[in-house]
């Protein structure tokens, strides 16, 4: 294991570490502003300037702020939709038969054994006209797999014994599953919403595809200022403030393990 | 009372339980011996109300349990693994009946404690489960069935993961505290020796069927089949 570290963390280096730094570094690269006449002389960026100004532009240009605001309003819906319809589903596997259960299973991992346009071109026919609806939608079917199995694992953990054990000391079944049976399965709930908080925050094709430019998230501008307005500054700004947020979100949520750990 | 009358339980082809008749007294320590796979666990979970029964009737002081649900049979159930919650402190284990129950938080609060400092668990009342002992977990499961004050005790292997040592003093313990509070108990066991030093009166089962039952005095002088007195390691 130790002889496979080095190659490891070299490929790390070049593969993540190096872009992620350069990504860092354009985006306080100059792009030029719209007066000065020789601004699209240079496409994509002017090598070897210092600005904030993409990131100014971001946080005040509403256009960009309208555009944070959604993307996270967005994600905390698609995250709140997959994670409680995820938890009926994973509920549902963990009450079934042996039998049942691998059916069941099969079928909530079926969606992700399509190609995954094919899939959100099936939605899209299903949904009808695009619109906030069908983005919402097609983001949830694309993650509530991903959430239920998390719980599922979680819930598999919780012995069976404890719910006959609640039942035999007086809780009806709702009582059981509220004091007994969720309070266990709570790491499940925890590691599914980071999952698809984290996964939705970069939502792309539901949006790009099912959605109108007002559904645009961060991550579609952030292909259109590379590969149309050639605004690569920008773009890789933009990024960067995505890229921070999963961070700051992922760094919450240890903290928060770790001290739910230690309790 | 409790009287059960052609108790029967089948899994697919086989038959768990089969028309089990039998009586447990008021306060009496009821021992079910038998091999593993007898059906012993199946019977406990049919009383309990955990399985529904193909046939037959199980009442308790004389109120028919057919089609009750667990939580309205007033009954305590000790699982072979204890099953104790353990998100919750011990106190708030053995409080957990009690809240079901609707009590006051006050009331609970120092009945569950009197039940800790009867099973002799006084002072961890803030622990976690997982952080006790094997001994100290089987007491708080035992804490915990009993602290609702229940008609029925029911106790699955409530030995069988201790230590030998441990064992023996615990046995001595529970059958103890069985007649002082004059628990009606059913205790499921696979040990010989233990049921016939804890019991009032053993029933002893192979395959689901009922061999005898009487005293543990009245089975060795005169077991009723060559069953029983082959299991008891008694020659004829
Ligand atoms: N849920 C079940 N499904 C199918 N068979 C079962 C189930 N529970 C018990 N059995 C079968 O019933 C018989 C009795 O089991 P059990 O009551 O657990 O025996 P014991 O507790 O005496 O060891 C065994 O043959 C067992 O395989
Ligand atoms: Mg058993």
């Amino acid at each position: 294991m130790r002889k496979l570290l080095a190659p490891a963390a070299l490929l790390w280096t070049i593969g993540v570490l190096g872009p992620l730094l350069w990504i860092l570094r354009l985006s306080l690269a100059w792009q030029g502003s719209p007066k000065d006449e020789h601004a699209y002389d240079v496409l994509f960026y002017h090598p070897g300037t210092w600005t904030l100004e993409n990131y100014a532009r971001i946080f005040s240009e509403w256009f960009y702020v309208r555009m944070l605001l959604f993307t996270a309003g967005l994600a905390l819906l698609v995250t709140a939709v997959s994670v409680t319809l995820g938890y009926i589903l994973a509920y549902a596997v963990y009450r079934a038969t042996p039998r049942f259960k691998t059916a069941l299973l099969v079928l909530i991992v079926m969606p992700k054994l399509t190609n995954i346009l094919v899939f959100i071109f099936g939605l899209k026919i299903m949904l009808g006209p695009s619109g906030l609806l069908p983005v919402v939608a097609g983001e949830t079917f694309l993650l509530l797999p991903y959430a239920a199995m998390t719980i599922a694992a979680a819930l598999e953990a919780v012995p069976r014994h404890l719910i006959d054990t609640a039942r035999g000391l007086g809780a009806r079944p709702a009582a059981a599953f509220w004091n007994v049976v969720f309070p266990l399965s709570l790491p499940g709930v925890v590691a599914a919403v980071l999952l698809v908080l984290l996964w939705s925050l970069g939502a792309f094709l539901g949006p790009y595809l099912l959605g109108n430019p007002s559904q645009y998230t961060v991550a579609v501008q952030v292909d259109r200022e590379t590969n149309f307005d050639l605004n690569w500054a920008l773009a890789a700004a933009l990024n960067t403030v995505m890229m921070v947020s999963v961070a700051a979100i992922g760094y919450g949520a240890s903290r928060f393990r770790s001290r739910a750990a230690c309790r | 009372m409790i009287q059960v009358r052609g108790l029967t339980k089948r899994f697919g082809a086989v038959s768990a339980v089969a028309d089990l008749s039998f009586d447990v007294h008021e306060g009496e320590l009821l021992a079910v011996l038998g091999p593993s796979g007898c059906g012993k666990s199946t019977l406990l979970r049919l009383i309990g109300g955990y399985v529904r029964a193909d046939s037959g009737v199980i009442s308790i002081g004389g109120r028919d349990m057919n089609g009750l649900p667990p939580e309205a049979r007033n009954i305590g159930m000790v699982f072979q693994d204890y099953a104790l919650f353990p998100h919750m402190t011990a106190l708030e284990n053995v409080e957990f009946g009690l809240k079901m129950r609707g009590m006051a938080k006050t009331e609970r609060r120092a009945r569950a404690v009197e039940a800790l400092a009867f099973t002799g668990l006084a002072g961890i009342e803030e622990r976690a489960p997982g952080t006790l002992s094997g001994g100290q977990q089987q007491r708080l499961a035992l804490a915990r069935a009993i602290a609702p004050k229940p008609a029925l005790l029911l106790l699955d292997e409530p030995l069988s993961n201790l230590d030998a040592r441990i064992r023996e003093q615990m046995r001595g313990e529970l059958r103890n505290m069985q007649k002082r509070l004059g628990l009606t108990t059913i205790l499921v066991t696979h040990d010989q020796e233990e049921a016939l030093l804890i019991a009032d009166r053993i029933a002893i089962l192979e395959r689901g069927r009922l061999h005898q039952c009487s005293t543990p005095l009245e089975i060795c002088l005169r077991p009723a089949t060559p069953f029983v007195a082959g299991f008891l390691g008694l020659t004829p």
